[in-house]
């Protein structure tokens, strides 16, 4: 498996480099930003990644936002899979709130994010770019 | 010799009755004792004056009296003189002295007229100073009292 | 205590009035009355003189009338007749004066002289309408004369009699004037003996209301001594501290144990100096009603007891003293600090979202560092790279660490132990607790510290952080349910002007209320919703804000409200450890 792409944002940089890092080893090409802006910028520039997952809070910035942002690109910029990953406590939330295939609660083991994206790319269908 | 008497008596009558009872002796002087003037009023003379009343009750008679004649200003003045004050003399030669203020302030009548009446001697007449007692109370008392001289017989105002 | 009743006091009063009333009338009716009998006797006197007077005039007219007779009878000329008429004629008008004249009143009491005397007026009356029908010079004439010298002889001795009789009078009247001038008159004097003994009544009746009063002044003074005595037990009895100051000099002059037991037994003890200059200025200071003050006290021991109390104005031992009573509320700040505590854990519990994300952080970001080490080893990668993921593991660790230092921190339960501190630390660490809430609500958060590290204040540090965790957490929570046009901004200030440290909790959502500005420190008074604050937090704050003798004030500033903590700068040595 290999060939997607993923765009990562949150302002953790620590958190963010070693997402970013785990993708690379997994074969994935990573594309990694601090600031919702910064992430908004790269998608409008065409960089359309076969993921984007996002901290929910991005400094001041609501990574929903973000989120809702990817939902209008054109079509062949937007994004396969959208994912959020959070530290705040999400009890009674589900993926299903925020319009995104998966919401993941941090500390979350990022095999199992790397599994659960791979698992929905491969039912969908879509076959790794290449580049 | 009697009709003698008789005439002396009627003479006698005719000139002593009105001089004894019905004449008042006036008399201005300086105050040195010279005199000034001298008059004798009868009662037709006293008459001929201005007539002043005076209706009050006195100390020495009943009831209210109403005493008429001359008022004693009108005497003072009759030649002309002011005089300062009066010498009263009775019949009794009993003499009081009157101020000129007393007749200048008051009217204080020179009674020829009791009740309408010439005033006998025994009714304390012919004539009677008299003030108006119950118009003014002081004139009650006795140093007025001795000013109301009865059976006037001589006024000897005394010009100063 | 003497108490009358109010009648009589009114009687008491109006006594001695009425007697001096009294009094005063019997003088004048007594003057009066001599003015009366002076008068009196000179009308009598006068009476009397004219009595005489009418008598002798009538007596010498009859003895003139005599004489004009018998020369009337010796030669009846014409003019001896005329002289006789006249005579006559003025005996007759003295007669009628004798009764009828006031001048002769007296000798009205002369029984039968009206009628007698008016008999002899019809007789002159005769003879004077006789006398004129006389012939002068006849023998007839001088014979009828001759006859009425014994005709007028009663009327002499009845006018003799008259005048005797007013001699008499004027005799008897001499007599009793005497008589009076020997004997003063016995009214006058009776009137004088009443007015003296009313004047004695008045004097003694007011020497025995002076005396009634002097007993009232003198009970009253027992009562004052006695209840002076009460006092003095119920003071002693008190358990609460109760200290006489005399305020000339500031010195104890009463001490009860409950006193004596807090600071010392003997009032030159120098802590009563300590004592009362620091509760003088917490009641100068303090903000609450006048008279009324919260303080600390570090006792002789070592132990610290928190003191609220009042000052107060008493007389005692007969002049003007400050009665200072202080109540040691150690065990109720203890209640406090429960309350405290428990108001605590409720925000732990609202902050626990927060903190679960704030943990959760670097969890993720050592789960990440682990999964990534794990590849590396499965590679057989490079030893310096895993190292450096243990290292950011490690680093990681410590970040959680700290965060749950913080938690701890706020979480345990409060001593009550004093220390220095560094302001700025203390507040950077309260800061540090609520950046993350304030990151996550969007509220921007300016801090502006103008104090140096080296600031140091006295008071519980934790508590302290929390006074400032609290401020911003309420500065927080006024944006909430608010709909604003603005970036919501909270600005914290601290600076030091000299003696006093100031910081400033300053935000832009609108400001408090005037009602609720009023009672803002009071316990349970809160504009959050039930189930978000207990009420507690400012009340509590203020708490510790006096516990540290600081001032905690709260006001509306343009476009929001701001809340002031003034605390007393600590000098470089504590004041404790130098004592």
């Amino acid at each position: 498996m290999g060939g997607f792409s993923i765009l990562i944002c949150d302002d953790e940089t620590d958190l963010a480099g070693e997402l970013g890092e785990f993708f690379t080893t997994s074969g994935w090409s990573t594309i990694v930003r601090t600031t919702a802006p910064d992430a908004l910028e790269a998608l409008h520039g065409g960089l359309a990644p076969t993921c984007l997952l996002t901290d929910l809070r991005i400094g001041e910035f609501d990574g929903a936002e973000l989120v809702t942002a990817a939902r209008r690109l054109p079509p062949h910029l937007q994004p396969s899979i959208l994912a959020i990953m959070t530290g705040h406590v999400v009890d009674s939330t589900g993926a299903g709130d925020f319009g995104v295939d998966f919401l993941y609660v941090k500390p979350i083991d990022p095999d199992v994010v790397l599994n659960d994206l791979e698992l929905l790319l491969s039912v969908r269908g879509d076959a790794p770019q290449e580049g | 010799m009697r009709q003698k008497a008789l005439l002396t008596l009627l003479l006698a009558l005719a000139w002593t009755m009105p001089a004894l009872a019905q004449t008042v002796a006036l008399r201005w002087s300086a105050k040195d004792g010279h005199s000034l003037a001298e008059r004798t009023l009868d009662l037709a003379a006293l008459d001929a004056l201005p007539q002043m009343e005076i209706v009050t009750s006195t100390p020495w008679t009943e009831g209210i009296k109403r005493f008429t004649g001359p008022t004693l200003l009108d005497l003072a003045r009759l030649t002309g003189f002011d005089p300062a004050t009066v010498r009263v003399a009775a019949l009794n030669d009993f003499v009081s002295s009157i101020p000129a203020t007393d007749w200048k302030e008051n009217s204080i009548v020179f009674s020829t007229r009791l009740d309408g009446k010439s005033i006998r001697v025994r009714e304390n007449g012919p004539f009677w100073i008299m003030y108006p007692i119950n118009k003014r109370g002081e004139f009650a008392q006795l140093n007025y009292r001795s000013r109301m001289v009865w059976q006037v017989k001589s006024l000897d105002f005394v010009v100063e | 205590m003497i108490s009358w009743s109010n009648k009589a006091r009114v009687k008491l009063r109006i006594l001695p009035l009425a007697l001096i009333v009294t009094t005063v009338c019997l003088f004048a009716a007594t003057t009066l009355l001599y003015i009366w009998q002076n008068q009196q006797r000179a009308v009598m006197s006068a009476t009397v003189q004219g009595s005489g007077w009418v008598a002798y005039q009538a007596q010498l007219e009859y003895v003139k009338s005599r004489v004009e007779m018998e020369r009337a009878v010796a030669r009846p000329t014409g003019t001896a007749l005329e002289a006789l008429q006249l005579r006559l004629e003025l005996l007759r008008s003295r007669l009628p004066l004798l009764y009828q004249a006031e001048e002769g009143k007296l000798l009205n009491e002369i029984a039968s002289l009206k009628s007698g005397v008016q008999e002899f007026e019809v007789m002159l009356d005769t003879m004077l309408d006789r006398l004129p029908t006389l012939a002068p010079s006849e023998i007839a004439t001088s014979e009828e004369i001759g006859t009425w010298l014994d005709t007028v002889e009663p009327l002499g001795r009845t006018l003799q009699s008259v005048l005797m009789a007013a001699v008499a009078y004027n005799g008897d009247l001499y007599r009793r004037e005497r008589e009076l001038a020997a004997m003063p008159a016995i009214v006058p004097l009776a009137l004088l003996f009443i007015s003296g003994a009313s004047l004695a009544g008045v004097l003694l009746l007011q020497a025995w209301r002076d005396r009634q009063r002097l007993a009232a002044v003198e009970a009253a003074t027992a009562a004052l001594t006695a209840m002076e005595e009460n006092l003095r037990a119920v003071i002693e009895a008190v358990p609460a501290s109760m200290t006489v100051i005399d305020p000339r000099n500031d010195t104890v002059s009463f001490i009860n144990p409950a006193a004596a037991t807090m600071v010392d037994a003997s009032p030159d003890h120098p802590d009563w100096q300590r004592l009362i200059r620091a509760a003088l200025e917490a009641a100068r200071l303090g903000d609450g009603p006048r008279g009324t003050l919260k303080m600390t006290f570090a006792k002789a021991n070592g132990d610290v007891v928190s003191l609220c109390g009042t000052l107060c104005s008493v007389i005692f031992e007969g002049r003007a003293q400050t009665l200072l009573v202080l109540m040691d509320e150690t065990r109720v700040r203890d209640a406090d600090l429960q309350l405290l505590q428990a108001a605590k854990l409720a925000t732990l519990g609202e902050l626990s979202t927060a903190i679960a994300h704030e943990l959760n952080q670097p969890l993720a970001v050592i789960r990440m560092a682990v999964a990534n080490a794990h590849r590396m080893l499965a590679a057989d990668g490079d030893r310096t790279a895993i190292a450096g993921k243990l290292d950011r593991v490690s680093s990681q660790v410590e970040r959680a660490k700290s965060i749950i230092d913080q938690i701890r921190r706020y979480g345990r339960i409060p001593s009550d132990s004093l220390d220095r501190f560094s302001l700025r630390h203390a507040i950077e660490l309260a800061v540090g607790f609520v950046a993350q809430q304030y990151r996550a609500s969007g509220i921007r958060l300016t801090i502006q510290l103008d104090i140096p590290p080296e600031l140091m204040v006295v008071g519980e540090q934790a508590l302290f952080e929390q006074v400032i965790v609290n401020l911003l957490v309420n500065a927080r929570d006024a944006f909430q349910e608010k709909a604003l046009d603005h970036v919501p901004s909270v600005w914290l200030r601290a600076r030091s002007n000299g003696a006093e440290a100031v910081i400033e909790v300053e935000d832009d959502a609108g400001g408090i209320g005037e009602e609720m500005l009023l009672k803002l420190f009071e316990p349970f008074s809160t504009t959050k919703s039930v189930e978000k604050g207990t009420g507690l937090g400012l009340s509590l704050a203020r708490s510790v804000v006096r516990q540290m003798n600081g001032q905690i004030t709260a006001g509306n500033m343009w476009a929001g409200a701001c809340f002031t903590v003034v605390l007393p700068v600590s000098a470089a040595v504590p004041a404790r450890e130098a004592a």
